[in-house]
């Protein structure tokens, strides 16, 4: 088991604050939902997790050692994103070896099974590869790796539907066989939501939450019913968005409601799912969201 | 199955209502096995904990049982115990909220009666 | 630290590159000379050295060292992929570099000897080296020694160099890199154009710099041949290596990946 910890991690390009003291803690075995709008800072955030960047302030320990230049700390997390870092002249199966290399316990039979499920050519050069098939590259060997955290920035980028449900399937099962962390981060939260356990959600270099994706489902709710009926009932609380249809409105609640208050016959409450609960949070426009 | 994530009901409580409802319409026979853990959450992309919360519910509720090594299996008594547990579960579900709908339209009991006699002829 | 893992690695890859370079250079100065010199029939004028040219696998390890040293940024990334901090990845190839340099001018001196009857020019690419401090010692094992390890230590000097290069590059993007690899020496050598041009005291600086180069050479006043005191060079070389080894290893902890 590792115990991972993020502590006060600052991080600025130039003038822009991209991280602002983030502190958290990852449990074991778990996994993550890591969520925020494009730029909000998540790749930042893994990025400084794997040393790939070193971060303005803060540190970063696991298992309470620090993770700036340290093999043995870095060799237990793999880091899947974007970014290209594999060797363009690597053929897909000189990949696999090197990474077995130097994860030791990299499990190649799931690897050959995965690629040939996605119909992933073993003999390509990575530079031949697609977009897509980069993204399968990085997510297989993400699965196939004896790492103990393992990051996934946008692991579905360029995936076509079958394949995006394709390798979630497969990610819940080497999960269920062999339980480590995950964290997940995309924009694409439907997705992921039956899957997460856990929420991370970052808005502007912040981390605004940081719970059980059960606990803040338990306490978000959608308030409808026709607007002055609504808006009287939700006042005074934590009214994170709303939606409007002619006379009928939604108000978001994120928070517990006021069990005093009377229920009118016209309004209903229900819970709202983690897609809704991101956008209203997340959302630029609403600036009456309050945590 | 089918699993809908934006349901406000938590997922644990649709996984075993899912379940629950297969063994009641005979898709799951008593004595057989229910899918495991590891093949609901692959096959819905669910967290395996919360396929194994809802399983709990289940098998506290004497539904399934779990055979050490081989998964868990739908007891003898489970169909009976499910059809029970919904005529109990009638009254609250069906009939009060039509009383209230009933009401709010203007309906008396005995028009209500008669619709219910209607619709009984019709099916 | 995985050092072992990540010297086996980059030798393994060190080493293949090392192969096709030779290869190339081969292909480059022998086998399409030899081509075009048949082709335009005058097959008999080649002789055996047409075939194996004194000081090709000294040459190829040069130009071999000097890209692989200088080339950064790209070993930094995929390390890093496989979770091998900058440290490990500095000194897995430092050392491949220092070991290979070694390896390459054993073989290439023996090389070198073996196609030495063939020669028409006598002491030619390692062997320079030695006519210069041929009579330093009364020793002769070690006046032939000597002269080999300062052709390593030389090698080593030019990949350090390099290194030190390759990693000030690796802090920039691409275009940036580019753009350095072009401007910089143009910019010097104008600026040193200007300078000589606008100051006459150029010609004095100029002596000193040649005096230090001699001194860095072995002059001891002895104007006899081959007697250059082999132990200056030595101990300049390898301060200088140090020197850009430890700028390179500075530079090497600041490699960041791209935002």
């Amino acid at each position: 088991m590792t115990e991972v910890s993020l502590n006060q991690i600052t991080k600025k390009f130039g003038k822009q604050t991209v991280l602002n003291d983030i502190s958290l803690q990852l449990k074991p075995d778990t996994i993550y939902g890591l969520l925020g709008r494009n730029g909000a800072g998540k790749s930042t955030l893994l990025n400084i997790l794997t040393n790939r960047i070193p971060a303005s302030s803060g540190s970063v320990l696991i298992d309470g050692q620090t993770n700036i230049n340290n093999d043995r700390v870095l060799g237990k997390i793999y880091l899947m994103s974007e970014a290209n870092l594999y060797p363009n002249r690597a053929k897909v199966f000189q990949i696999f070896r090197q990474t077995a290399h130097f994860y030791s316990g990299f499990d190649f039979e799931l690897a050959h099974q995965l690629a040939s499920k996605f119909g992933l050519n073993e003999n390509l050069r990575f530079s031949k590869l697609s977009t897509g098939y980069r993204s399968i590259l990085k997510d297989i060997i993400a699965l196939s790796v004896d790492a103990e955290l393992i990051l996934l920035d946008e692991p579905t980028l360029g995936l076509d539907a079958n394949h995006r449900e394709l390798f979630y399937r497969e990610l819940v099962e080497t999960y269920a066989q062999r339980p480590r962390t995950f964290v997940i981060s995309t924009h694409l939260i439907e997705e992921i939501a039956g899957m997460i356990e856990n929420v991370l959600l970052i808005r502007d270099g912040k981390l605004l939450l940081d719970d059980t994706a059960e606990n803040l489902l338990a306490q978000s709710y959608s308030v409808t019913g026709p607007e002055k009926e609504v808006q009287e009932y939700t006042a005074g609380l934590n009214v994170i968005g709303h939606d409007n249809l002619g006379k009928l409105r939604s108000d978001y609640v994120f928070g517990q409601l006021d069990e005093e208050r009377v229920l009118p016959d016209t309004v209903t409450v229900e819970g709202i799912d983690l897609q809704k609960l991101f956008i209203n949070l997340t959302g630029q426009t609403d600036k009456e969201g309050q945590l | 199955m089918q699993f809908n994530f934006d349901s406000s009901e938590p997922l644990y409580l649709q996984v075993a209502k899912q379940i629950e409802n297969a063994i009641f319409v005979g898709s799951f026979e008593a004595g057989e096995q229910v899918p495991s853990t590891t093949e609901i959450s692959r096959d819905f992309q669910i967290n395996p904990a919360t396929v194994l919360k809802g399983m709990n519910i289940l098998v506290s509720d004497g539904l399934i049982q779990k055979k050490r090594g081989r998964g868990m299996f739908v007891l003898e008594d489970a169909q009976e115990k499910i059809r029970v547990k919904r005529k109990d579960e009638f009254f609250q579900d069906y009939i009060l909220k039509m009383v209230i709908e009933a009401k709010s339209l203007g309906l008396n009991q005995d028009t209500v009666i008669s619709l219910v006699e209607r619709g009984f002829k019709q099916k | 630290m995985k050092l072992k893992k990540a010297f086996q690695y980059q030798l393994v890859s060190g080493s293949k590159l090392l192969g096709w370079t030779v290869l190339w250079i081969i292909a480059a100065i022998i086998i399409v000379p030899i081509i075009t010199t048949a082709l335009v029939g005058r097959v008999n004028s080649l002789s055996v050295n047409d075939f194996l040219p004194a000081g090709l696998l000294e040459f190829s390890l040069n130009v071999f060292l000097i890209f692989y040293s200088a080339v950064t940024y790209d070993g930094f990334q995929n390390m890093i992929q496989n979770g091998i901090g900058r440290k490990t990845y500095f000194y897995s190839k430092t050392l491949v570099i220092g070991l290979l340099a070694l390896v390459g001018s054993l073989v290439s001196v023996g090389y070198n000897l073996l196609v030495s009857p063939f020669s028409p020019v006598e002491r030619e690419g390692a062997f320079s080296l030695e006519t210069m401090y041929y009579h330093f010692f009364s020793n002769s094992f070690m006046n032939h020694f000597m002269p080999f390890v300062l052709l390593v230590l030389l090698t080593i000097c030019i990949a350090a160099t390099f290194m030190f290069i390759g990693s000030i590059l690796g802090l920039f993007e691409r275009r940036t890199q580019i753009a350095l690899i072009m401007g910089v020496p143009i910019v010097s050598l104008i600026a040193f154009m200007v300078l000589a041009s606008a100051n006459e005291g150029v010609s004095l600086k100029l002596t000193w710099i040649v005096q230090a180069l001699m001194w860095i050479a072995g002059e001891t006043g002895n104007a006899t041949a081959g007697a250059l005191n082999p132990f200056q060079p030595l101990i300049s070389g390898i301060v200088y290596s140090i020197i850009m080894f430890a700028g390179a290893y500075f530079f090497n902890l600041k490699l960041k990946t791209p935002r």
